[in-house]
């Protein structure tokens, strides 16, 4: 199991959430979810390559997605989800939470 | 077991979309069945303020009233609340003003997952 | 508990809030180690005078953690970073090098951030 979910919920550029990351866990081990502004990691080409690199699985809260004029299909890295599927990740495909 | 999520949220009611973040995965764990905390500090605490009345943002007052109608244990730091004028009365229905010493605790303490949203 | 100190102390409430949190938990007998981190190690510079901002010490917040065993760690290149790596340290705040963070993080099951 992923052990470690990330929050991330700033713009790479307010807050580059990938040095931390990386100090706390092993790719392999992480699953980034990105919330509001946090969502422009996984737009971006050069961010969205650095949390590739730092979390095996990014998800992208798909209406923070929707709010910004984006789609799934302009992700660069990870998939859309709801809350649903983001409570899901946070209480059974993670085993805790560290917000950035 | 019901697995329980808490949830400490720390940005206020407006000018951030942090409690509203907090507020929707609240929700949504409930809907898949399981038990939900919130604790409100700091800032946070000005989100369950009674009467709030956003004209275009989404009333998290009543979204918070919300999730505690539907099983949602919210509580909160009193001296956060004292701090910023805050009286007890002036919260929505079902939070509790609480501290951290007690109901944070009690929460973190039955937790299997704790959230944090902040900035 | 795990509680991430990432911000700086006095210019913003979060260090403090952070830490009377982990004493909060420390209290009740809850295991809590504290990181302070990024702009969060200048928390451990020895020699701060919160009075002179009327705020309350975030030295004293630290000390008083003591108490209750819960260990505060400093990390070392965030120290450097800043040029303060040769900087005297509030008492007991240990240092650390950023590879031990893991090690730290899987000793816990809950985190915050401040």
């Amino acid at each position: 199991m992923v052990r470690t979910a990330f929050i991330v919920i700033r713009s790479p550029q307010e807050l580059d959430p990938v040095e931390t990351m990386h100090r706390l866990a092993d790719r392999d081990d992480s699953t980034a979810i990105l919330f509001e502004d946090g969502v422009y990691n996984a737009l971006q080409p050069k961010r969205s390559a650095l949390i590739a690199n730092a979390a095996a699985d990014v998800i992208v809260a798909h209406d923070d997605l929707e709010a910004r004029g984006f789609r799934e299909s302009d992700l660069k890295v990870g998939k859309a989800a709801d809350y649903d599927q983001i409570i899901e990740t946070i209480m059974e495909r993670t085993e805790r939470t560290v917000t950035i | 077991m019901t697995k329980t999520l808490t949830i400490i949220w720390r940005s206020g009611s407006m000018m951030a979309m942090d409690s509203n973040v907090a507020t929707k995965l609240a929700a949504a764990a409930l809907r898949k069945g399981y038990k939900v905390n919130m604790f409100g500090y700091g800032e946070g605490i000005t989100a369950v303020k009674k009467g709030q009345a956003p004209k275009r943002f989404p009333n998290v007052g009543e979204e918070i009233e919300e999730l505690a109608k539907a099983g949602a244990k919210i509580s909160l730091c009193e001296t956060c609340y004292a701090a910023r004028g805050f009286q007890r009365g002036e919260e929505v229905e079902g939070v509790k003003i609480g501290s951290l010493t007690n109901e944070l605790f009690g929460f973190i303490s039955e937790s299997d997952r704790l959230v944090t949203i902040a900035r | 508990m795990l509680v991430m100190v990432t911000k700086a102390p006095y210019g913003l409430e979060d260090a403090f809030a952070g830490l009377r949190l982990a004493l909060a938990m420390g209290v009740n007998g809850m295991r809590v180690t504290v990181i302070e981190s990024d702009d969060g190690v200048y928390n451990a510079i020895a020699g701060q005078k919160p009075e002179a901002v009327a705020m309350p010490s975030n030295v004293e917040a630290t000390t008083e953690l003591y108490d209750f065993d819960v260990r505060v760690f400093a990390v070392r290149e965030d120290l450097e970073d800043r040029g303060v790596a040769d900087a005297p340290l509030v008492d007991g705040v240990k240092v650390i090098g950023k590879d031990e963070l893991k090690a730290i993080l899987e000793e816990h099951d809950v985190t915050t951030t401040f």
